[in-house]
This record gives structure tokens, sequence and C-alpha cells, in this order.
């Protein structure tokens, strides 16, 4: 049986900032489609994609209530990447990084994730098969 | 002496999926809908904003589907009606 591919990716926009943080979102999920395991090193603004507190509101400009609006909290595509993950037999391990959490009063993240370091970033790029580090700009 | 203001969208599609919209056009049309006298520039890439039958619909993350992908081309016509004037002439 071939070995699972094992993807790595270090992130670091926050959400709701710029295109890159869906854009790696997009990746993780197609990653996760083709069955494949994915890291994920989220480093500085990025701890804050899987906050747990985030909330969706009702837009006035767009004439919708919160329930119309349907506004998406980038926390809840993590959670149906790692739900999709786990029906495909793959698993995202998604590491935030405890300082940058710290600094930034983010550690209450969703279900899945969890605090680490840089040695956990060294660690995953040593055991994939290819990583992709996403920076801010 | 009313007050003018000035929105100088140069950085474009910054989180609109999230947003669901660019922010300072919604600034501007809550600013509007307060009564502001405001005038939009669009430069840069932001120009695209005006390209009509933009198509941002399709996102979708495991079972979550994006339902209300941003509408940029729509939002800047709903600004150009009534008080919107181009900055320059």
């Amino acid at each position: 049986m071939a070995e699972r591919t094992t993807l790595t990716l270090a992130l670091m926009d926050a959400p709701y900032e710029s295109a890159r943080s869906t854009t790696a979102l997009r990746l993780l999920a197609l990653a996760v489609r083709r069955g494949w395991n994915v890291n994920v090193f989220a480093y500085e603004g990025a701890v804050n994609i899987p906050f747990a507190k985030q909330a969706p509101h009702p837009n006035a400009v767009h004439g919708r209530d919160v329930a119309q609006e349907a506004h998406p909290n980038p926390k809840d595509w993590v959670a149906a990447v790692m739900a999709e993950a786990a029906s495909r037999g793959a698993k995202v391990d998604w590491v935030q990084c405890g300082l940058c959490v710290d600094e930034r009063g983010a550690a209450e993240s969703i279900p899945g994730t969890r605090r680490g370091s840089p040695a956990d970033f060294l660690k995953f790029v040593e055991e994939s098969t290819n990583t992709l580090v996403i920076p801010t700009r | 002496m009313a007050k003018k203001v000035s929105s100088i969208v140069a950085t474009a599609y910054r989180a609109t999926l999230e947003e669901q919209d660019d922010t300072i056009l919604w600034l501007s049309h809550t600013l509007k809908g307060a009564g502001a006298d405001l005038d939009v520039l669009l430069r840069g890439n932001a120009v695209n904003y005006a390209v009509r039958e933009q198509d941002a619909s399709g996102l979708a993350f495991g079972d979550r589907r994006q339902t209300q992908p941003p509408r940029l081309d729509e939002d800047v016509a709903k600004l150009a009606v009534s008080k919107f004037r181009p900055a320059f002439r």
C-alpha cells in the first residue's frame, strides 16, 4: 500500500486581512480531498484563523439578517476541513504557535488544534513529503 | 459646513471572500447611508471591482458552502446611485 502523502503548510496571515488566508485554506482543502495528511503550523496572525469566539453577524448594508448573511467564520472552514479529512482517513494536525497565541490572547481555538512551538514545525518538515510556507507581506 | 469623505480603494480582493464584500466599499455604503458626502476612487487592482459579471461563487470547505459570495460590481453600482461622484473628473 502506498504511503499517504503528507503536506505541511506554514501560515502567517490573520483571518479577515488578506486573500492569502483563504487561499491557504483552499490548498488545505484540496490536499484533504485527495486524502493527504496535512500539517499546519499557524504562526503570528494565523493563530486567529481557528479562534473559537469568531461569530457571524447580520449585515444591514447587504439587507440581510444573520441567517441570510451566513457570514463565514474561518474557524468553521477549518473545522469542516478537519471533518472531511477524518471522513477520508486522513488527518489535519494544526499547531498553534504558543507565543503568538499568548501575544494575541487567542488561546481559545477550536477542537482539533493544539498549542506548539517552532520545534513542531521543524518536526513537520522532517516528516513531510513537501512543505509550503505562505508568508505575510 | 459639511465635510467630504474621499475613500481610495487600492488593495483589491482583500479578504473579500471572508467579509463577503470589500470593507471600504461597505464602510462607504454605511457612511453614505448616514448622509455623508462621499467620493470613492478605485485605483490599481481595485479598478477590477467595476467589471460586470464577476463570479466568486462556489467556495466550499468540506460541507460548508458559501451562500453569499461578494458581489463587488453590484456594490460599486449601488454606490454610484445618487450622491456618488467619481473623485477625478
